[in-house]
């Protein structure tokens, strides 16, 4: 028995961790699946299991005859961010003589920022343009434009929304060019960048140096 | 208790001669002989019918005799009936006799109605066989015969008690009574003394004869198959008295035992991989004092287990859910049976649970 004890308490050991790192997006459906067993390790069938957090019961399903479950939870669009502490709860069930029993399980809800964005298609050294878009699953923060890895504008989301004006520097080439637009990535956020495509164009400057006459 | 009593009647007959042996498969058989004297006579005159019947061979069922008389009116002025005989009382001479005195002119009938109740000389299970005589008394008076006619014979009596009235297997018990003259009276008891009374039980006869106080009594011993069985005793009547029976019953049975309890020793909640304790406790019902050492039967759901009371039994909960036990004690020459219903043992699980995976959607 107690040898038995210990390779469990290995066994979670080894487990838990693991389980620690679960990440879910907002949005995403979690599924928690397991088994349930008696004191001699025999499977437990036809017994109610539930997924809570909290009080809440997230979702609740009866073991097969193998013992085993699948519970899954759609994780609301506005749930708040950051490490969720589920609880998966087997209530007390007297006509098949099961105690009340539960173990946890941690979860990190996660945001994921999805930025589309569109700019004009061709530009010139000079320009003050506007890179326009929106943000899903971000209502605010602040929006980065890039070029080979340095920001070159910043702006702020509101409501979903941004434009950010840059500035064409006078040093880019000419040629098809990608801006990156990205977003601040804030904790438990992470972040869909998206890309921009433009040309840069040379409007040349015809400089007459002489005139003269024949 | 028939078939009994045919295979002891056999067994008796088969150390008898070879010409009685020949008699137990045949049906039983029987003489009547039946006379009045005198035929005739003057109204006042006395006659007296005597009556002789014999029986042999009767195997099963009774037969007996009834015997009466009726004036020529029809009018019944005498009525008697006699002891039933069985197997055990085979051969039967029977004699008896009656003197009445003719009060009235006409013709007096006198019968005797042999009956048969269980098996017949005819074959059949029934069968009443009656003979009559019959005097003639005519009014032609002379006025003689101022005698009183001589006394015909006399009713009598016979009462039976065993003691005692429950005897254990083997052991002996005394069968007695009284016999008296039941002419005399009916609230007083006027007892025979000398009369000879042939007591039967079980295939046993035995005589006994009266005390001057009327009382007789012998001592037979019980056989050792229960049962209740039947004590008979019969006066065969004399000159002077008739004849009469009278039986009564006697219960062969075990001398009673004791009470005990059973008690059955059980946790009623238990988890799986539990080893639970069963303990059957026998008690005397009186004392409370346990009895330990006598076997007794454990019921652990379907099956059974014998153990010693006081002993403990242990099983393992395998699975969640109930045992049904219970326990029977089938009793020894101490003790009487005990059963204890039980009861159920619930076996919870506490379970565990593990989790396998946990993943995004259809991970």
């Amino acid at each position: 028995m107690r040898k038995k004890h210990l390779a469990a308490l290995l066994l979670a050991m080894a487990v838990a961790p693991a389980l620690a790192q679960t990440k879910v997006y907002r949005g995403d459906v979690l599924t928690v699946s397991g088994v349930i067993r008696d004191e001699l390790g025999n499977p437990v069938p036809g017994a109610e299991v539930q997924l809570l957090e909290g009080a809440t019961v997230l979702d609740s399903t009866t073991t097969g005859s193998d013992g085993s479950f699948t519970l899954s939870w759609q994780v609301p669009r506005d749930h708040e961010l950051g490490p969720v502490t589920l609880t998966v709860y087997v209530p007390e069930q007297p006509s098949l003589y099961v105690e009340a029993s539960s173990t946890t399980l941690s979860v990190e809800v996660w945001a994921l920022a999805v930025l589309t964005a569109s700019g004009p298609q061709r530009i010139h050294r000079g320009d003050t343009i506007a890179i326009t878009g929106s943000v899903q699953g971000m209502d605010s923060g602040t929006v980065e434009v890039r070029r080979g890895g340095v920001t070159v504008a910043t702006g702020p989301v509101r409501e979903g929304q941004f434009n950010v004006s840059l500035a064409v520097p006078s040093d880019w080439p000419k040629g098809p060019l990608v801006l990156t637009v990205t977003t601040q990535a804030g904790s438990y956020v992470d972040v869909e960048e998206c890309q921009v495509s433009a040309e840069l164009w040379i409007r040349p400057e015809i400089v007459v140096t002489e005139v003269s006459g024949g | 208790m028939r078939g009994e009593a045919v295979a002891s009647a056999a067994l008796m007959l088969l150390l008898l001669t070879p010409a009685v042996w020949r008699t137990v498969n045949s049906s039983p058989s029987y003489s009547i002989s039946i006379s009045v004297t005198p035929e005739g006579g003057s109204v006042g005159d006395s006659f007296t019918t005597s009556v002789r019947v014999t029986v042999h061979g009767l195997q099963a069922g009774t037969a007996y005799v009834t015997l009466w008389t009726r004036d020529p009116g029809g009018a019944e002025r005498y009525y008697r009936q006699s002891p039933q005989w069985t197997y055990a009382d085979m051969p039967v001479d029977y004699r008896t006799a009656w003197t009445l005195t003719s009060d009235k002119a006409g013709t007096w009938t006198s019968c005797v109605s042999l009956v048969f109740d269980g098996e017949a000389p005819d074959g059949s299970g029934y069968q009443e066989i009656t003979r009559c005589v019959y005097f003639e008394a005519s009014d032609s008076g002379g006025g003689g015969g101022g005698d009183d006619p001589p006394p015909g014979k006399k009713p009598t009596k016979l009462t039976i008690a065993v003691n005692p009235d429950r005897v254990p297997p083997s052991q002996t018990f005394s069968v007695g009574g009284g016999l008296f003259d039941a002419s005399q009276s009916d609230w007083w008891n006027y007892p025979i003394a000398g009369a000879t009374i042939t007591v039967t039980f079980n295939g046993q006869t035995k005589t006994a004869t009266t005390s001057s106080s009327g009382g007789w009594s012998v001592v037979f011993t019980a056989p050792s198959q229960e049962g209740t069985y039947t004590v008979r005793a019969s006066f065969a009547g004399n000159s002077q008295y008739d004849g009469t029976s009278a039986s009564a019953t006697v219960r062969v049975q075990r001398p009673s035992k004791k009470n005990c309890i059973i008690e059955l020793i059980y946790p009623e909640k238990v988890h799986v991989g539990d080893f639970v304790n069963i303990t059957v406790v026998l008690r005397d019902a009186e004392t409370h004092q346990e009895i330990r050492g006598r076997p007794v039967i454990l019921y652990v759901d379907a099956d059974s287990h014998e153990i010693e009371s006081g002993s403990t039994f242990t099983i393992r909960a395998e699975y969640p859910g109930t045992i049904d036990v219970g326990a029977r004690f089938e009793g020894d020459e101490q003790y009487d049976a005990a059963y204890d219903p039980g009861g159920l043992i619930e076996i919870w699980t506490r379970p565990s649970i593990e989790i396998t995976h946990v993943g995004r959607g259809g991970e």
